[in-house]
């Protein structure tokens, strides 16, 4: 365990150092205040609009910020071959890699953090802040957990610009499954079967996404964000078995 | 030779890349058969692509053997335990540039699991070995190549290594660097530590090797005591030339190449 905390101690000072993400946070900052303030300014300055453009662009951050650094971490490592000097250390392959998922998931949850703080003391100075925005964030927080362990699994076979493609695409289309399980309803049987293959088996975000409901006021129970938050929580678990399955065999 | 005295022993070493789109297979290592025992300095050389690298990725377990099998102290080296053990140093080492080189150590000794005060004061001390003690509060960033590979020779030497692995030490210092360097070798040596080193520069492997291997192609073509090689008052330059010309005639082993 001391290991693994060490390895995610240097990550994440490895990312928090980071010039490019200093300055994506300033900008992530600067465009949460700019989206709540625009919202202010909508017809009849709805509250609701505010609230969510704000949490449009926490996750528009989030998510950048998890699929590019994630994509790029193993990489960095190969390229720069700073992997020999730790894998020729006692270290054992899994311990590494779920390291680095630790340390970076370390820094996201800093960057949310920070990202939060600010859009909440926004909302408060708007009079327009609501408790279940935070069980939104907290969803968002699990899905750049998926996020992260994705990168890192697609990126112990596949260049960043590959893996960067897959993530995003995953993303993209875990986000879209209702609409492909809609879709597959009337289609031909292999299509269909294909369809809704495809909508058991990939990452259904969709689950991990409630900002309608709190933004809305849409139907949402405590029960269902629990097993949003086990959905995304065992999915994660197994992203990151298959990425410690293929980096075992790895060689350098 | 006594087996329990064997720090490493390789048998049948053999690596093989598969072959890619445009590339065919080819031999990294083929067929080494090695035993080094323990408080030797064992010198490997060779061209560069003779499979030096390779031996020593072998031996860490980074790769796996395509036929034959490595012991590193009668244990696997895909074994974290037997990994405990070893120190080692790259070729050209990059490392993490955002760390300062105490922080560096730091994180490179709690990998080994070592305490707090032990690690401490062991990096103070190998801080001054290598003479970066002045430079210990400064990224990585802005060291030269000559001051990591300094840096380099401390991380691999934070555990007390019993077995210290070096692919090409001598590169990037300069000649005071590679005497300072020379000096903590036969340092090591006389503390009983096992030495396996990849050198291209014949002078160093020659003052401080009880051993040397010479790999071609992957192949080892030579290996004996330094006395043993250079029976006839010939410099190990001009045996290993004499050598790597006969395996391969037309090349010039002294011409660009290791």
């Amino acid at each position: 365990m001391r290991k693994i905390w060490d390895l995610a101690e240097n990550t994440f000072r490895e990312t928090i150092r980071d010039r490019v993400l200093n300055v994506s946070l300033l900008f992530a900052l600067a465009m949460l205040g700019a989206s709540v303030l625009l919202g202010t300014l909508s017809i009849g300055q709805d509250q609701k609009i505010v609230r969510d453009l704000g949490l449009a662009a926490i996750e528009f951050f989030g998510v950048a910020i998890a699929i590019f650094i994630g994509t790029s971490l193993l990489y960095r490592e190969l390229d720069q071959r700073t992997v020999f000097i730790v894998l020729a250390k006692p270290v054992a392959r899994h311990s590494f890699l779920l390291g680095k998922f630790c340390g970076l998931v370390a820094t996201l949850t800093v960057l949310l953090a920070l990202m939060t703080l600010a859009y909440v003391v926004l909302l408060l100075a708007l009079r327009a802040f609501e408790l279940p925005l935070l069980w939104a964030v907290a969803l968002l927080w699990v899905e750049l957990l998926l996020l992260v362990g994705l990168s890192l699994m697609f990126s112990t076979f596949a260049s960043p610009v590959l893996a960067l493609v897959y993530t995003f695409s995953l993303y993209l289309t875990g986000n879209n499954l209702d609409g492909l399980k809609a879709l597959a309803r009337n289609a031909r049987p292999l299509v269909k079967v294909l369809a809704e293959g495809a909508y058991y088996l990939l990452p259904n975000l969709g689950h991990l996404n409630i900002k309608n409901q709190v933004v809305y006021g849409a139907p949402f129970s405590l029960g269902q964000w629990g097993l949003a938050l086990a959905y995304g929580g065992c999915y994660t678990a197994f992203v990151l078995l298959l990425a410690v399955g293929i980096f075992a065999r790895r060689e350098f | 030779m006594d087996d329990n005295a064997l720090v490493v022993d390789a048998s049948d070493l053999t690596k093989i890349y598969p072959a890619q789109i445009g590339q065919p297979a080819k031999v990294g290592l083929s067929g080494l058969t090695l035993q080094v025992a323990r408080g030797e300095t064992f010198g490997l050389l060779g061209p560069n692509g003779a499979g030096k690298t390779t031996a020593q990725k072998l031996f860490l377990g980074l790769m796996r053997p395509t036929r034959g099998a490595v012991r590193i102290f009668g244990g696997r080296p895909e074994d974290p335990r037997v990994r405990t053990k070893i120190g080692f140093l790259p070729e050209n080492p990059y490392f993490y540039h955002y760390l300062t080189g105490a922080e560096f150590l730091r994180f490179c000794g709690g990998l080994f699991g070592l305490p707090a005060k032990v690690l401490a004061e062991r990096s103070a001390n190998l801080l001054q070995l290598v003479g970066m003690t002045g430079a210990q509060r400064v990224q990585l960033r802005k060291y030269s190549k000559g001051m990591l590979q300094r840096i380099g020779i401390a991380q691999a030497l934070i555990n007390d290594p019993d077995l210290v692995l070096l692919d090409e030490p001598m590169s990037g210092l300069d000649p005071v660097g590679r005497r300072e360097l020379r000096e903590i070798i036969l340092g090591l040596k006389r503390a009983g530590k096992t030495i396996f080193f990849n050198s291209h520069i014949l002078s160093d492997v020659e003052d401080v090797c009880d051993r040397v291997g010479i790999l071609l192609n992957g192949q080892l073509v030579a290996l004996g005591s330094v006395p043993e090689l250079l029976a006839g008052g010939q410099s190990l330059e001009d045996f290993f030339v004499k050598v790597v010309s006969a395996e391969r005639p037309g090349a010039d082993p002294r011409r660009g190449e290791r």
